[in-house]
């Protein structure tokens, strides 16, 4: 289990906005921090296939990103998580997971837990237009593990959860990453502290800290703004 | 691939758009097209004379009793006969027993005669110069030929294509018969399968360009395309479900309008020629069923065609609102607009428009040719050719541009 990104970069016009990016990653939670527009999006991104770099390769046990086979692995909550108003809650998970090709049969068990798991069972039937905030976040959640992604990637997970919430889905996370690759982008240092294997800092497209939480003497907030001054952590 | 179209069809039948847009349509259609045959009142010096159904009903029941009859000097003579019976200058001879009883049966033969271009709009001028001139029988079919030339002489066809021309109307049988087929009259005219496909294109128009454009505007465009089918199956299966909810609207336009069609007119008449019916000169022996047939087979291909066009233009351009304003807007301009045969292959192209070759008697009956792998195939023969390829050249450029879509900027 192998995750090789290889010199990636992206470009746009006039910026750069991820520089030769050089990491293999094994099964474990990465920690991705940095500031808004370090790259860590763009990045994610193109883990996912749905932007391609401008430079270098992503491959998964040498599975190239834009393959069918890759994204049969992988499981991705953006940051920004789009819906079906109209759709209840269970057809939403439904349709992807016909879209992430499990049967019929088998996408029902699975649509069954995941709604357990996130505890959304109860408003399974309603309209996701009805959904708190909190609850559409839960929602993006299950989506994102309907396929036991071999590689989840997820960006802003625990944005408009309560703090009882946050912990089980930490506990979630930490339970997957034993077996998988899981990157994992917040603003929230306290999860990445508790729960990530590996910390990857981003600024300016670049990658400026690869290392262990044991590596960082003291609290990772306070090394995070040390390594990036006054910059925001997001 | 069955559930990812099934959930791509609910995701465009829970639009409020999809719905407003079905229903003030379906009810456009239901009466321009359906009712509206029996829809009205005559009245005849402000005097109620009867409703259009009534008069549908009457003329129904002369047609059907003339049908089989050929329309020759024998049955105009029987014809001259008896509109000299009436004193056409009365100005309520409608109401006369002599009208009713002597020439109100040949009301529908009329309108053929109309149709064949000798019945002006004084009867009894006609019937004035028969008693005078040559034999109108002849005179019938002598003008079919002339108007025939000047198709001809319009399109600016070849020796050959006229020789084919030549060869395909010797097959059409005079004189013609004449059966009553009003229904068919008018499910080919303009209250017919023409403004079905403008209204379906305007459902189109409303409906279906959101199928691709929502999905970036609802920012589900990353979640779908990271998704194992989310790339390939799932845009055939887009392009699926859209096709198959105007497919069944599309059906249901076409069944409710044949019913309204027999409400008003009567099924009789499959057999007819379409040169009586609708376009006299036409050099191609074809009756008016074969050619609602042809018709409606062209309407639900056109419709696929446009749906797919709408689709993938609203995915191209990243913006649904312009795709609705090209489509709706193209549709007027096709209309509005005529390209002369001068401009010769953009002028043809033109008449494949599907709202152009809807219009039986001018795209349909278009006579310019393709020549197709050897063989000479009419308008309303190639295009079902034209389609297809242009469904499959949409369908490849269009995988290209969706899979290809780059999720930035946000």
């Amino acid at each position: 289990m192998e995750l090789v990104i290889d010199r990636v970069s992206k470009q746009y016009k006039n910026k750069i906005a991820v520089d030769r990016i050089d990491l293999t990653l094994k099964k474990g939670i990465y920690g991705l921090l940095g500031a808004n527009g370090a790259g860590k999006t763009t990045l994610m991104r193109m883990l996912c296939g749905i932007l391609t770099p401008t430079s270098g390769t992503i491959t998964y046990n040498g599975i190239d990103v834009s393959e069918e086979e890759y994204r049969a692995i992988l499981g991705y909550l953006p940051q920004d998580f789009g819906y079906y108003p109209d759709f209840s809650g269970r057809d939403f998970l439904l349709y992807m997971a016909a879209l992430k090709g499990l049967s019929k049969e088998s996408a029902k068990k699975r649509v069954n837990e995941l709604l357990e798991l996130v505890s959304l069972t109860d408003v399974a039937k309603k309209k996701i237009k009805t959904y708190s905030g909190g609850m559409k976040q839960r929602l993006g959640i299950a989506q994102a593990l309907l396929n036991n992604p071999q590689i989840l990637i997820l960006d802003e997970p625990t944005a408009g959860l309560d703090p009882k919430e946050r912990v089980r889905f930490r506990n979630l996370i930490a339970d997957i990453g034993k077996d998988n690759i899981v990157i994992l982008s917040t603003h929230i240092v306290s999860d990445i502290d508790r729960i990530a294997d590996r910390i990857l800092m981003m600024n300016n497209g670049k990658l400026v800290f690869d290392g262990t939480r044991e590596e960082i003497s003291g609290d990772l907030e306070e090394f995070y703004l040390s390594e990036f001054g006054e910059g925001e952590v997001d | 691939m069955g559930t990812l179209v099934s959930y791509e069809v609910k995701k465009i039948l829970k639009k409020k758009s999809t719905l407003v847009a079905f229903i003030i349509l379906f009810a456009l259609h239901f009466v321009a097209v359906c009712i509206s045959g029996s829809l009205g009142t005559t009245y005849v010096d402000g005097e109620f004379y009867e409703t259009h159904y009534e008069r549908n009903k009457i003329d129904r029941a002369n047609g059907i009793a003339l049908s089989g009859r050929m329309i020759d000097e024998e049955l105009l003579t029987e014809m001259s006969e008896a509109y000299q019976k009436v004193d056409w200058s009365t100005p309520d001879y409608m109401w006369t027993d002599t009208y009713k009883e002597e020439v109100r049966k040949y009301s529908d033969l009329e309108t053929r005669f109309k149709v064949m271009g000798l019945w002006g709009n004084a009867l009894s001028e006609v019937i004035a110069e028969k008693m005078v001139n040559q034999s109108t029988t002849e005179k019938v079919y002598t003008i079919r030929k002339e108007v025939q030339q000047q198709a001809f002489d319009g399109y600016m066809l070849s020796e050959q294509d006229i020789a084919y021309w030549q060869e395909q109307d010797a097959e059409i049988e005079v004189p013609f018969t004449y059966e009553y087929a009003s229904g068919f009259d008018s499910m080919l005219g303009g209250q017919g399968i023409y403004m079905m496909c403008m209204l379906l294109t305007f459902f189109i128009a409303i409906s279906m360009v959101s199928v691709f454009a929502e999905e970036h505007n609802r920012k589900t465009d990353q979640l779908l395309l990271c998704a194992r089918y989310g790339k390939d199956k799932l845009y055939i299966a887009k392009l699926v479900a859209g096709s198959l909810v105007v497919f069944t609207i599309n059906m249901l336009f076409v069944i409710t309008a044949v019913i309204g069609k027999i409400f008003s007119y009567g099924p009789e008449g499959f057999h007819a020629a379409l040169q009586l019916i609708i376009v006299y000169w036409y050099p191609y022996a074809l009756s008016v069923g074969e050619t609602t047939l042809i018709a409606i087979g062209l309407l639900f291909l056109a419709s696929v065609m446009v749906t797919i066009f709408t689709m993938l233009l609203a995915e191209v351009i990243k913006n649904s609102v312009g795709a609705m304003a090209i489509v709706t807007g193209g549709l007027f301009v096709a209309r509005l607009v005529s390209i002369p045969p001068s401009l010769g292959i953009l002028s043809q192209l033109w008449s494949y428009l599907p709202i152009n070759i809807l219009k039986i008697d001018e795209g349909f009956t278009d006579l310019r040719l393709v020549h197709f792998f050897g063989t000479k195939l009419t308008t309303w023969q190639f295009a079902p050719i034209l389609y297809l390829i242009l469904i499959g050249v949409m369908v490849w450029g269009g995988s290209k541009v969706y899979k290809n879509y780059q999720v930035s900027g946000r």
